[in-house]
């Protein structure tokens, strides 16, 4: 990816998932609405997680670095 | 449980040959190759290593024990990866090209580069050096009290802890030494196999287990109810602490750092980081649901080390069938595994350090000196992990917040060119005398932030106020390099 403001966009959508992930823009102690048997807040930490390690595999696997010498 | 026994006898003899291999591959006695294996890790290799070597002892057994007892509120260890993997886009792209460029082989060598031309290089390189040596410390005490408490119970008590923790600590330095970093890589390839193949069987055991994943959330819920409620400010403060903490230290872990030294490519390096997180995010997964799986488990049993839970699930469930008992054996081995390629890692990096990053000057020819060192750490690691009062995660986080303390010098040195090596030695100097002062008070954190931080805090703030106030006269300029 050559594109460096797209890089840093995608490096600070990281970090706000990341932030995301942890429910403090909800009330402390409200009860939570339950999918699959787990309260909501957990769901949505995972997914913050599994879309953070597929922003990050992509930045590494589009890196374009220069050339180098074989060590 | 003489099934696992026997597995673990000939996981041993499996490792042998490939040592011997990699001794044979080895091309001269220099540091660079015995420590770097002369840079030529190729994807799969790397990858296999970086994988090996990040996921411990600790993470399999000590997370399983912590998710058995923190129930929801413990999904901020997938958090806590997520965090550690995003952190190397930090060092990783601006470090290889000097790495390879300036031939570095070991964590101290960025330190010689960068500030050469510094009147206190020599003790910020010895100061620094010191703090990661007991971090590695640190770590490879963890593997040697997880090995022991794996093999007790396995065995029930047969193989007693003590001497659980001796024949590891043997087994390990023994390859270590035979082969360098070749042979640390080429059996990490087999146990990071082993793990992958391990965290499979994990995923049967709890299908088998849970009755689906609502059903798993169910009992959760019942059992841990306290742990359903949205997290109260204390542990959303810890929650984000602990991936702060994680993102900021981890991507400084000498093992990791001379793996991107070692790597044969920039490309196979970055490759090899970005499917280093999809991996390490799968594992945690199934470890987090492992560990829930055990809350309903032994819903009725009374457990006093947590760090019991996942050798007791895998006693358990090989008792219920010959297919189970062979599953559970495998994934016992992938602990064992996990264990060991952490353990070799460590040690060899504890080593690489102890003999290049202390001394005035160091030697890159001739390994004799390195075997001394290597035995003579073991026997102390090995004598201080008889010691069993201490929980995993605990060692974990003091781990963590002493690595934390030498993110200045690392990463901040790395972007901003201007910094000196007094303002990073005075922040350095902070952060540690707090840090120890709050472990010497027993004092964990302060409004649920983890003390490591705040001590990082400290070191930030006296670095900043140095860097302000020094003088640019004594710049790279007017001085000869001191290396």
């Amino acid at each position: 990816m050559q594109n460096k403001i797209l890089r840093t966009a995608l490096q600070l959508l990281m970090l706000f998932l990341l932030i995301l992930s942890v429910p403090w823009y909800r009330t402390p102690g409200t009860e939570p609405v339950i999918y699959l048997g787990m309260p909501d807040w957990v769901l949505i930490a995972l997914t913050c997680y599994v879309v953070v390690i597929f922003i990050n595999l992509l930045l590494w696997l589009s890196r374009e670095d220069p050339q180098e010498l074989d060590p | 449980m003489s099934l696992s026994l026997w597995l673990t006898l000939a996981y041993f003899m499996v490792l042998i040959p490939l040592c011997i291999r990699a001794r044979k591959a080895s091309q001269s006695d220099k540091a660079e190759d015995h420590y770097l294996a002369s840079r030529s890790l190729g994807f799969f290799v790397l990858f296999f290593t970086l994988y090996a070597t990040a996921f411990s002892g600790n993470t399999l057994v000590g997370y399983t024990g912590q998710t058995y007892l923190h129930g929801y509120h413990w999904v901020l260890t997938v958090g806590l990866w997520a965090a550690i993997a995003a952190s190397f886009h930090f060092l990783v792209p601006k470090l290889r090209p000097i790495s390879v460029q300036q031939k570095f082989v070991t964590p101290g060598d960025w330190i010689r580069f960068r500030f050469q031309k510094d009147l206190t290089v020599l003790i910020l390189r010895r100061m620094l050096a010191i703090c990661l040596c007991l971090t590695m410390a640190n770590f490879l005490f963890a593997q040697l009290k997880a090995a022991g408490e794996i093999l007790e119970v396995i065995t029930d008590e047969a193989i007693p802890y003590t001497v659980g923790v001796i024949m590891f600590a043997l087994v390990i330095l023994l390859y270590d030494s035979i082969g360098g970093l070749r042979a640390v890589a080429w059996t990490d390839v087999f146990q990071g196999l082993m793990m992958f193949t391990g965290s499979v069987f994990l995923i049967v055991w709890m299908i088998e287990n849970s009755g689906g994943i609502t059903a798993l959330g169910n009992s959760v819920s019942q059992l841990r109810p306290e742990t359903v409620a949205v997290p109260d400010s204390n542990v959303q403060i810890r929650w984000l602490s602990i991936m702060l903490l994680g993102a900021l230290s981890v991507v400084v872990y000498p093992q990791t750092l001379q793996r991107v030294f070692a790597s044969s490519s920039t490309k196979t390096l970055n490759r090899s980081v970005g499917a280093l997180g999809v991996i390490g995010l799968f594992t945690n997964l199934v470890v987090l649901l492992v560990g829930w799986c055990s809350i309903s488990l032994f819903a009725h049993t009374e457990i006093r080390n947590v760090d019991q839970v996942l050798p007791m699930l895998l006693e358990q469930w090989a008792t219920s069938s010959l297919w189970n008992g062979f599953a559970a054996s495998i994934v016992l081995l992938a602990i064992l595994a996990a264990i060991m390629s952490t353990a070799d890692s460590v040690l060899l990096s504890l080593v690489s350090m102890l003999r290049h990053d202390i001394p005035h000057y160091s030697e890159r020819q001739g390994l004799r000196q390195d075997y001394v060192i290597a035995v003579a750490v073991m026997a102390a690691i090995t004598l201080c992990a008889l010691n069993r009062d201490i929980t995993l995660w605990r060692l974990i986080v003091i781990k963590l917040e002493l690595l934390v303390q030498c993110f200045p010098a690392f990463v901040i040195a790395l972007h901003l060119p201007r910094i000196r090596s007094g303002a990073v030695l005075a922040g350095l100097i902070t952060g540690v005398v707090i840090l120890f002062t709050a472990i010497f008070l027993g004092m964990k954190n302060l409004w649920g932030i983890n003390a490591g931080l705040i001590a990082l805090a400290a070191n930030l703030l006296v670095l900043s106020i140095v860097y302000f106030f020094q003088s640019p006269a004594t710049g790279l300029n007017h001085s000869k390099p001191r290396l």
